[in-house]
């Protein structure tokens, strides 16, 4: 997504400048939107007319057993299976590191045998610990919400419905704490998928995903009321179970993602100004479109309101979220493809481009000590990426390459006393250690929303803005921020069920 | 990765370019280097080569720097040439007109010269032409179908590259065909370079497990 404007053409003042759009606070403030990507998987399942089933349920009464959802298309069929456990609170952690959850699930392509089945018994529980392999397409994992699934459970087993405004309050049964794909623990890669036009666009596979494991979510309350109820319990209404989404508790593990694919944020942000320029410079609107944006603007501070946070910083920050929301009233990347160094370009040139496309990190003054307050690392103990304070704690010497704005500077330096006309390749065999920074500098003037422009290990820097403007592009709504680093989220609330959709709810 | 499953041991290509990427970090290498590892690594198992194997040999030997002299490549240092610095200044240097392809190149015996290929196959598809290794026993013109036509230790000793036919559009440019598939290595191999990516990492301290990701509050909610 290089070329700019195939469309017609779009006057350039009614586009953002990434000065104004790559900034950690903006982008902390981002919202889902119609590109979203689980809007876009709903939108295709709708237009071609998905079929879905469960296709099996082995689950006993204490709610132990194994149960597969199929999504079939117009080409192929994906499965969930999910392995659902009978867990000890003890054990309930959101942590990446947690060993034992209350369901286990892999996306499996196309339906799986008994075979497949029992193969994915001995692993998909075990999660990191075990091994899938190219016919699955993502692992993942749920734990309930103890309050909200113990008085769920127990009003169908009496027979009633649960209370509205506990279901309004946590806006979910089940919470992921990890959704993997793309290759990770022997799944199938990106690159055996992506040419499939339903996964394209980018994490298709991860939110049908979550979607179907919404789906389970609300069967396994009903299974377990029905079986601590008999012929007393209910099933959960309609209503009520539209307004469940799935929830996911995010960590630090997230925050550097959209630093280490700037390709990929690029087109993300690009086609998101370029969807916003179009509708700016539209000269007039039909009162149709104008009901629309005004429902979408309800449903953004409906939405806005039900956030909640105990966090002082985040109490602060979601008021004014909300206080935005009242003033107004090509999107995959083939990362591999910009990936090579052309060491022909003279050092002349290089340094033009760092000037004009990183001035906002040779601004930044990296001898004042809180501009240099954070690393990036990851730990031994979990595998898993920390922020550390560079003044106070080991292990800087093992630094990620994250603090962009710092690693430019160093490559300037170096620039300063190198003749104009060497070509790049000369100086990257004498300063192997720049080519990292060097690759994305290239990158630069046909990828504008690239970077984040700010000081990534600044004492200031918040990593859940990272976070917030990546969930926002998943279609992440309802934010409850737990601390400056842990978010919980929620997915698909208010949307339809696979069910649903068969029958023409809008998506 | 979890070491628990009995050899052959199969990764996604992705699995297979991560750890490669890490583990040439841990063994020193810049950042930038690393992710040419993970390149390299990614190219030769999707030809059906043991490129993770390859890759743990050369990070364990002493590798000399390339140094360009007119119509060769020379070692600078002690020990044979490293492979993956070595492809990249040429990859690197493809379409510079007087650069080091643009005429036959004499190459000083490579470490692992293997992981010099996938660069080779790169710089071929950026000029639109085959590039010939001629080695000891014989040649192979990159890029090509896999599985790779040439067996690892017949790369062994000095080679000399020159340029061949024209590649057909579906070998040239950066979107050029590359082969899909799985990776394998053994499971010394993988626990091996696991080690070596683990010194990418930060051990725990009392102040970081404090901290950790941010959650710090029950989850029984």
């Amino acid at each position: 997504m290089t070329q700019p404007h195939s469309q017609p053409a779009t006057p350039r003042s009614y586009y953002r400048s990434p000065a104004q759009v790559m900034r950690l606070a903006r982008m902390g403030s981002a919202h889902p939107m119609r590109l979203s990507f689980l809007r876009i998987l709903l939108r295709r399942m709708r237009q071609e007319n998905w079929r879905f089933e469960r296709h099996l349920w082995q689950v006993d009464a204490r709610g132990v057993g194994r149960a597969v959802y199929c999504a079939h298309g117009p080409k192929r069929s994906y499965s969930l299976v999910a392995f659902a456990h009978d867990l000890p609170d003890h054990m309930r952690s959101d942590r990446v590191i947690a060993t034992a959850w209350d369901a286990t699930f892999a996306l499996f392509d196309g339906v799986p045998s008994r075979q497949d089945l029992d193969r994915l018994q001995q692993n998909v529980p075990l999660q990191e610990a075990g091994r899938i392999g190219p016919r699955e397409l993502t692992l993942s994992r749920a734990n309930r919400s103890v309050r909200l699934f113990t008085h769920v459970v127990g009003a169908l087993a009496a027979g009633r419905q649960p209370d509205a405004t506990e279901l309004q309050e946590v806006g979910y049964l089940m919470r992921t704490t990890a959704v993997y794909g793309a290759g990770k623990f022997g799944a199938a890669d990106r690159a055996d998928i992506a040419q499939r036009p339903e996964m394209a666009a980018p994490f298709q596979a991860e939110m049908l995903t979550v979607w179907l494991i919404r789906w389970f979510t609300v069967d396994i309350v009903n299974h377990l009321a029905t079986q601590q109820g008999g012929a007393q319990a209910v099933a959960l209404a309609p209503e009520l179970c539209r307004q469940l989404g799935v929830g996911n508790s995010t960590g630090l593990g997230m925050a550097p993602f959209l630093v280490r694919h700037p390709v990929l944020l690029n087109n993300w942000i690009f086609a998101r100004e370029e969807a916003l320029a179009r509708v700016r410079a539209l000269p007039m609107a039909t009162p149709q479109q104008l009901a629309g944006l005004r429902a979408a603007l309800a449903d953004a501070e409906e939405n806005a309101s039900s956030w909640r946070s105990s966090h002082p910083v985040q109490v602060e920050k979601l008021a004014s979220l909300r206080a935005d929301l009242a003033c107004i009233r090509c999107l995959s990347a083939d990362e591999q493809a910009s990936f090579r160094i052309n060491g022909a370009l003279p050092l002349g040139q290089l340094r033009q481009i760092v000037a004009q496309h990183y001035a906002w990190a040779l601004r930044t003054d990296f001898s004042d000590p809180a501009q240099m307050a954070r690393f990036w690392y990851v730990s031994e103990e979990k595998l898993e990426p920390r922020l550390g304070d560079r003044h106070a704690e080991p292990g800087a010497d093992q630094e990620q390459p994250l603090a962009i704005a710092h690693l430019v500077q160093a490559l300037w330096a170096d620039l300063q006393a190198q003749p104009e006309t060497l070509p790049l390749a000369r100086f990257l065999l004498a300063h192997p250690q720049h080519r990292l920074v060097v690759r994305r500098v290239l990158r630069a003037p046909s990828h504008p929303f690239a970077e984040v422009q700010d000081n990534l290990i600044a004492d200031t820097m918040l990593p859940i803005d990272l976070m917030r403007c990546k969930l926002a592009f998943f279609g992440a709504s309802h934010f409850d921020p737990r601390s400056d680093k842990w978010v919980r989220i929620s997915l698909f609330r208010g949307m339809p069920y696979p069910t649903d959709l068969a029958q023409g709810a809008p998506a | 990765m979890s070491t628990a499953y009995a050899a052959p041991l199969s990764f996604s290509l992705t699995e297979a370019d991560a750890l490669a990427q890490k583990a040439a970090r841990g063994a020193g290498l810049g950042w930038g280097m690393a992710e040419e590892a993970g390149f390299a690594v990614r190219w030769l198992c999707g030809y059906g080569a043991d490129g993770l194997g390859a890759l743990l040999a050369c990070l364990a030997a002493q590798r000399s720097m390339p140094h360009l002299a007119p119509g060769q490549v020379i070692g600078q240092g002690q020990g044979l040439l490293c492979p993956l610095h070595t492809g990249s200044v040429l990859l690197d240097s493809a379409e510079i007109s007087d650069g080091p392809l643009a005429g036959p190149l004499q190459v000083a015996p490579l470490c692992q010269p293997l992981l010099m290929l996938p660069f080779l196959a790169q710089a071929a598809s950026v000029l639109g032409q085959q590039l010939v290794v001629a080695y000891k026993a014989g040649t192979v013109a990159l890029p090509g179908p896999a599985p790779l036509p040439v067996a690892p230790s017949a790369l062994c000793g000095a080679l000399r590259l020159g340029l061949g036919a024209p590649l057909g559009p579906e070998w040239r440019g950066p979107t050029a065909r590359v082969p899909q598939g799985r990776a394998a290595c053994d499971a010394a191999t993988l626990a091996a370079l696991e080690l070596l990516a683990l010194k990418t990492t930060v051990p725990a301290t009392e102040a970081s497990r404090r901290s950790g990701a941010g959650a710090g509050t029950n989850d029984n909610d």
